[in-house]
């Protein structure tokens, strides 16, 4: 009954480099750990601006949130780069509604626009 | 370390081979390959076919499944010797975690010389039983930690019983219930019912802190003692009323019987606190909070980012109490609207928590928010039966698979007329 995460990460540019990750799966108790070792692995690499595609997830708890919310944090210790969140599965869309998260991330909408908006 | 004779010492400190006689170590040393790794190279992985048995001269080796690491091994040891004598596959991979030289001796030179020297055979099965009473004593101390970690998460299940209410008000024309079944790990829900003698209400709360385990089970404590305190502010300043009498209080007093206020008031500072000192651990907690008067049914309440709590009527779900905010605890400047409803003879307040709705079975299949619903749009009856009856509806569905995540049910029920 182990849930899993699938991350692809690929590089687009914009105004500014800006990294995807697409998930897919559940992002939840058990997987939110690596979505952390994988943001962290990329803002050592010197990349700092994340875009999290999240229109393959058929599961997000309140632990995923959490992963935002740290990344958000490691972001803002580093000083530079930003979390911005794209396309939301439904199941994943309502989840950001009810814990009331849709006014403090910055949710877009279409990959060419979210990554010219970095 | 070329020399015949420095090989034969390196083989005779190897744990294996300290009781074999000159003679094989002799021969051993002969038709032993020396291997030169750099820190990072791969020995072999796991499942790899073994065919040799390895021998640490220098540096140090872990033996390591992906990325856990089950042992390092240093100058001296063996590794290998499961693959050389029987024919398994590697049941763990090597990888030099410093530069490190190894002896190789492959299975052919090895059979070889046991057959013709029992002496070295004798050495072998000796060191080879060593190994073994090792693994077992391994086994046993593994075994006894398990217990000592199950026995601490069974006091943290108790300590987190602690932290809800004993006992739940008994009000004339109401009933309220509450129910935790924690997940066989800890994890961070609650609930509390507590009298406010001065307002004459009662404070109902239901919450959930993000994400699971002890971490959960702790921050849970943390925001279940900061918002009753935070709520029960009036009741002490009228307790320090009574004996002070000075206006300067009772206007403090008059102040904190406002319900809306209250609730602002313990959500904010709630909220504050732990986004601020605790902002580290990124924790967050979705959080009902409302305060009834049971004497009109008058329920002030703000949703924190809570699953809507539903009130049934004869008809069956009547209201959800949508969020009026977020999540506390995570953002310093989130706000929360303050509703109002009330709670008229014969209604119900049905209050839960994610670990109903998300409650999976065998197939991976969600419990969902359409099967609590259908339950509750049935004849509902006395709160005590509803609650009953949700908690075995999700006991039938989950089946055999393991409890996920703590399940919390709240009800809280007007007697009819």
């Amino acid at each position: 009954m182990s849930s899993t995460l699938h991350i692809a990460v690929a590089q687009e540019t914009g105004n500014v480099p800006v990294t995807v990750l697409y998930l897919k799966g559940s992002l939840d108790a058990n997987t939110s750990g690596e979505l952390e070792s994988k943001a962290d692995e990329i803002i050592g690499g010197g990349n700092t601006n994340l875009l999290l595609d999240l229109n393959g997830l058929d599961y997000m708890g309140s632990a995923g949130l959490r992963a935002f919310n740290a990344i958000s944090h490691k972001l803002k210790d580093n000083g530079s780069g930003e979390i911005k969140l794209l396309n939301p599965s439904e199941p994943v869309s309502k989840v950001i509604k009810t814990l009331g998260f849709t006014d403090f991330f910055d949710i877009q909408s279409d990959l060419d626009s979210a990554v010219k908006s970095f | 370390m070329q020399n015949i004779n420095e090989k034969i010492e390196y083989l005779r400190n190897s744990t294996f081979l300290r009781a074999a006689p000159t003679a094989t170590l002799n021969r051993l040393a002969l038709s032993a390959d020396i291997l030169q790794l750099h820190a990072g190279d791969k020995v072999f992985t796991k499942g790899d076919e073994g065919k040799s048995m390895y021998i640490v001269v220098d540096g140090c080796v872990m033996v390591h499944d992906n990325d856990v690491v089950l042992k390092h091994l240093y100058k001296g040891e063996v590794f290998g010797e499961i693959g050389a004598f029987a024919p398994e596959l590697r049941t763990a991979s090597i990888t030099a975690e410093t530069d490190s030289v190894l002896f190789q001796l492959d299975q052919e030179t090895l059979y070889d010389t046991l057959s013709q020297q029992p002496e070295a055979a004798r050495s072998i099965i000796q060191a080879l039983c060593e190994k073994e009473r090792d693994i077992v004593h391994d086994v046993t101390e593994s075994a006894v930690k398990v217990r000592v970690l199950e026995r601490d998460m069974e006091i943290a299940r108790q300590i987190q019983q602690s932290f809800l209410p004993d006992t739940l008000p008994e009000i004339d024309g109401w009933k309220m219930i509450g129910h935790l079944q924690p997940a066989r790990e800890v994890a961070g829900d609650f609930y509390d019912f507590f009298p406010m003698q001065a307002q004459h209400r009662i404070g109902i709360v239901i919450g959930d802190v993000c994400d699971k385990g002890i971490g959960a089970a702790l921050f849970m404590t943390l925001f279940r003692s900061l918002i009753r305190a935070s709520s029960l502010t009036g009741e002490f300043q009228d307790w320090q009323g009574q004996i002070n009498a000075t206006n300067t209080i009772q206007d403090q007093t008059a102040i904190q019987t406002d319900p809306a206020t209250i609730l602002q008031h313990s959500l904010t500072l709630t909220n504050r606190y732990i986004a601020t000192t605790h902002a580290r651990s990124n924790m967050f907690a979705s959080v009902f909070f409302a305060l009834l008067d049971p004497a009109t049914g008058e329920l002030v309440y703000i949703n924190a980012g809570h699953e809507p709590p539903v009130i049934l009527n004869s008809k069956g779900v009547h209201q959800q109490l949508e969020p009026t905010g977020p999540v506390i605890g995570m953002f310093n400047e989130a706000k929360h609207r303050v509703e109002s409803v009330r709670l008229m003879p014969g209604d119900l307040l049905l209050g839960y928590t994610d670990g109903v709705t998300e409650a999976k079975n065998l197939s991976n299949e969600l419990f969902s928010e359409e099967r609590l619903y259908t339950l509750m749009g049935n004849e509902y009856g006395p709160a005590d039966a509803l609650v009953d009856k949700i908690l075995a509806a999700v006991d039938d569905f989950t089946g055999k698979a393991s409890q996920f995540d703590d399940i919390t049910v709240i009800a809280v029920q007007r007697q009819p007329d």
